[in-house]
């Protein structure tokens, strides 16, 4: 995360993209939540059989939420960056045409007089910089943490098959096909979070190259 | 860019801007006015965003830029006031007097630390130090809410877009010969001004105004007898052409 960051101008398209790549996944995770109660449905239709699976409807349930709420969280952050890009753009353009003017203006009477507004938005230039890096580092930690804990759909997925074990033949395409939802819809959350990710390593490349 | 003093009063003085040989060349040349008094200023119609570094850096040959403390916009054109987000940035504490109906618009250029002072449809007075300007209508002349700013001391009256002209960026800031002026006239008033019942109101208000230099935000300035002859010639011309033509 320490590494250096590109240019403000391409975060506009990051924080854009990367809003864009979070609203996938809330749909996503609409899609999980439905799914875990459908299992629950399911396997209170078992019966005792069940009743591990049933467990287990409730942790997919719990994944669902915090990934919505991460992705909302992310979102936000995003939302932020876009914002705050804007202004540090409008204070570097301001920061090029003050320029300008102090070097046409050197044998003015009053040039001087351009100083104080120059300094005043180059100490806002700097600080706007400050903050919306401080912005995109959280967005880049939280992205992360999302996909680590996107690993816990696997893991469900994977007991989810187990228990699909334990009930009769009849029921265990039901249990399956929930693990395969489970791992499916994960699968496309985390490529989108990927996708996500991936914007920040490539403006890193790009500033390294 | 030029600059160069107009009209000067024990009071106060009109200084023109223009003519910026470094403009890109696809953009309306613009005129600029400041009215300076013994502690404040007035900046007229400040120009785009490609205008703002030498307007900046001509500002300061006349005047610190702590006096500029009120800024003033006919109307919402990008031509007029799209460099306002630059200086939202220079002069937090100035004030922009501007058309009521537009400031939903020009708050687009981008405005966080100016005050908008809304100026209502019948217009209104500016009092800066011992001067005194009147906002006077000129709705639909060219934009739905527009004004220009006449000042009885000098009897200077800032004129918009009336009595705008395209030529070159090189030639003269004072109308030479009145006649030969009226071909570069002619295609921005018919097409640019819609309403011939609109520009005929005002010419009959401005008739009554003693006006020595009548002064556009493009083209060349009028003085003394022009300022007539400009006002007869409006008043015959048929306006808002675009619609005979299609």
């Amino acid at each position: 995360m320490s590494r250096k960051r590109t240019k403000v101008s391409q975060y506009y398209v990051i924080a854009a993209v990367v809003a864009a790549e979070l609203n996938h996944t809330l749909t996503y995770c609409k899609q999980i939540n439905l799914t875990a109660s459908n299992a629950q449905a399911a396997s209170s239709r078992v019966g005792n059989a069940a009743l591990g699976f049933k467990a287990l409807t409730g942790f997919i349930d719990d994944l669902a939420c915090y990934t919505m709420k991460a992705a909302t969280d992310i979102n936000q952050l995003a939302n932020q960056a876009s914002k705050m890009a804007t202004e540090t753009a409008r204070a570097a353009s301001a920061l090029k045409h003050f320029e300008k003017a102090k070097r046409n203006s050197h044998d003015a009477k009053y040039a001087h007089t351009i100083l104080p507004a120059f300094q005043h938005t180059s100490d806002r230039y700097t600080q706007l910089q400050r903050s919306f890096q401080k912005v995109i580092n959280q967005m880049e930690i939280q992205l992360h943490e999302l996909k680590r804990n996107l690993r816990t759909a696997n893991i469900l997925a994977s007991i989810c098959r187990i228990e699909a074990c334990r009930v009769d033949v009849a029921n265990q395409a039901t249990f399956n096909d929930v693990a395969n939802r489970v791992d499916n819809v994960a699968n496309k959350i985390r490529q989108r979070v990927d996708n996500a990710i991936s914007l920040f390593d490539t403006s890193a490349e790009k500033k390294a190259a | 860019m030029k600059s160069q003093l107009l009209v000067e009063t024990p009071t106060h003085k009109w200084i023109y801007f223009g003519r910026d040989p470094d403009k890109p060349e696809k953009i309306i040349d613009t005129n600029q006015y400041m009215l300076v008094t013994e502690h404040k200023a007035l900046l007229m119609d400040p120009g785009g965003v490609e205008l703002f570094a030498p307007m900046l850096a001509n500002i300061v040959k006349h005047i610190p830029l702590e006096q500029l403390t009120h800024l003033f916009a006919s109307h919402q054109d990008p031509d007029i006031i799209s460099s306002l987000g630059l200086w939202d940035q220079t002069l937090p504490e100035a004030k922009l007097y501007s058309p009521w109906i537009w400031e939903g618009f020009i708050r687009h250029f981008g405005m966080s630390n100016i005050t908008y002072e809304a100026l209502p449809d019948e217009g209104s007075r500016l009092i800066l130090d011992q001067a005194e300007v009147q906002f006077i209508p000129a709705h639909y002349l060219h934009a739905s809410g527009n004004f220009h700013v006449y000042d009885p001391a000098t009897r200077v009256l800032m004129s918009g877009d009336v009595g705008a002209a395209l030529e070159g960026p090189n030639v003269s800031i004072f109308v030479d010969d009145f006649e030969s002026h009226i071909k570069k006239m002619s295609f921005f008033h018919q097409r640019w001004m819609p309403s011939n019942a609109a520009k005929n109101d005002w010419i009959a208000r401005v008739r009554k105004l003693d006006i020595e230099y009548m002064c556009p935000q493009h083209g060349r300035i009028f003085k003394g007898e022009q300022v007539g002859q400009f006002l007869d010639w409006f008043e015959q011309l048929e306006v808002g052409q675009a619609i005979s033509n299609s």
